[in-house]
């Protein structure tokens, strides 16, 4: 299973990037930013299942980087989750209605991440 | 203005953009806030469970311990946050709640499923009896787990090792009582009364995470919001916590007047 993790946080990025290679079934690559994510899906040489993307990133939030993504001929369906520091409800009310799969609130527990991952991705492909 | 026929027409008009710029400055300044404290806590208590969890290397005994203890800090320091947030939310009067009606069983099972791992760390025993049948009320789901979580919380930290915890539900009359039973040294007088103030702590067990003294406080708010009452009863052994909820629609448990919802003697009211 591909996951694209986008975040501008380097720490986080280092953190989730080997909480989830705790699983070997997991393929991971790192976005810094909402344009790096695009570049490299615009690449075409790898295409996620699943894209985890940081919500308050500068000069891409991960509501524009989703709209983006809808627009692209073969991303539009792609599973998306916004991570968060923000536990605000209404945010995250409001990041769902934006059309997110779903919300992953941080901190989150790096030992459980890739099942919590795997978890959600199953509950979207249904 | 007046009118023909002696009608007259008062009419009063306020500015309310300036408070409405006060409003979302404040909202932008409790996002921020949440965003910024909570950003480097992700960072070190990500960092601090991959070491503890082996992933780098075995640590040693001490070291772990030691990982352990910073972890179980970091992650008090980001309850403490969201506490700070939930209050200022309270008194603002700025918390949402969505109410609709669900059966809180459910919402017990899960603020009993939540505990399960601290009950198992602390060796002591939950037991929660919500009963067969469905119990429906009209409440936030979300906010009542975070009740119940909180006062089942308190109990297992305060719990001796061995010791059970409690949880029960009763259903009589228009009225649901969750009661929260544990058989830890009890509630001093002199903590009682302060039980739902700021910051009011008991002398917390060896070896045991200390709470931000906000549950109580943010419990008593959020079942306000719901026309219930939270209190404390005094029992003599062990504690006893209970909130009581009306069965009713929104709009009867808004209306009902909080002295007809009196509990019986013996508690000690949160107010």
């Amino acid at each position: 299973m591909k996951i694209l993790y986008v975040d501008d946080e380097a720490d986080i990025r280092i953190i989730v990037g080997m909480a989830l290679r705790l699983d070997p079934g997991l393929d991971v690559k790192m976005a810094e930013s909402g344009p790096d994510a695009l570049r490299l899906l615009d690449a075409g040489a790898w295409t996620p299942d699943l894209a985890l993307i940081d919500m308050m990133m500068p000069e891409m939030s991960g509501g524009e980087v989703l709209a983006a993504l809808r627009h692209r001929a073969g991303l539009e369906r792609l599973p998306v989750v916004f991570v968060t520091a923000s536990a605000r409800r209404d945010d995250i009310r409001a990041w769902l209605d934006l059309g997110a799969n779903g919300v992953l609130t941080k901190p989150f527990d790096p030992m459980t991440l890739a099942s919590v991952v795997r978890a959600r991705f199953a509950e979207i492909a249904g | 203005m007046d009118l023909p026929d002696g009608i007259h027409i008062v009419a009063a008009f306020r500015d309310v953009t300036e408070r409405e710029q006060a409003e979302e400055l404040r909202e932008q300044f409790l996002s921020t806030v949440s965003h910024e404290l909570r950003t480097p806590l992700t960072s070190i208590v990500g960092a601090l469970g991959l070491l503890r969890g082996g992933v780098v290397a075995d640590l040693p005994v001490d070291a772990k311990r030691l990982v352990e203890i910073a972890e179980s800090n970091a992650t008090r320091l980001i309850r403490l946050v969201n506490d700070l947030l939930d209050i200022e939310k309270l008194e603002a009067g700025a918390m949402t709640f969505d109410f609709k009606p669900f059966d809180i069983r459910a919402a017990l099972s899960e603020a009993a499923h939540s505990m399960r791992g601290l009950a198992e760390a602390r060796r002591v025993v939950l037991s929660a009896d919500p009963g067969d049948m469905p119990v429906l009320v009209r409440g936030d789901s979300e906010r009542l787990v975070q009740v119940a979580s909180n006062l089942l919380s308190n109990a297992v930290r305060f719990s001796p090792e061995g010791g059970v915890v409690t949880l029960s539900l009763e259903a009589v009359s228009g009225r649901v009582t969750v009661s929260v039973r544990d058989n830890g040294p009890g509630i001093d007088p002199d903590l009682g009364r302060r039980l739902f103030t700021r910051f009011a702590q008991g002398r917390q067990p060896a070896g045991v995470s200390a709470g931000t003294g906000l549950g109580l406080i943010i419990s008593r708010e959020i079942v306000r919001a719901h026309g219930g009452r939270i209190w404390h009863a005094a029992t003599g052994k062990g504690a006893l916590f209970c909130f009581e909820l009306p069965v009713p629609s929104a709009a009867d448990a808004r209306e009902t007047d909080a002295t007809s919802l009196a509990p019986p003697a013996m508690r000690a009211e949160a107010e």
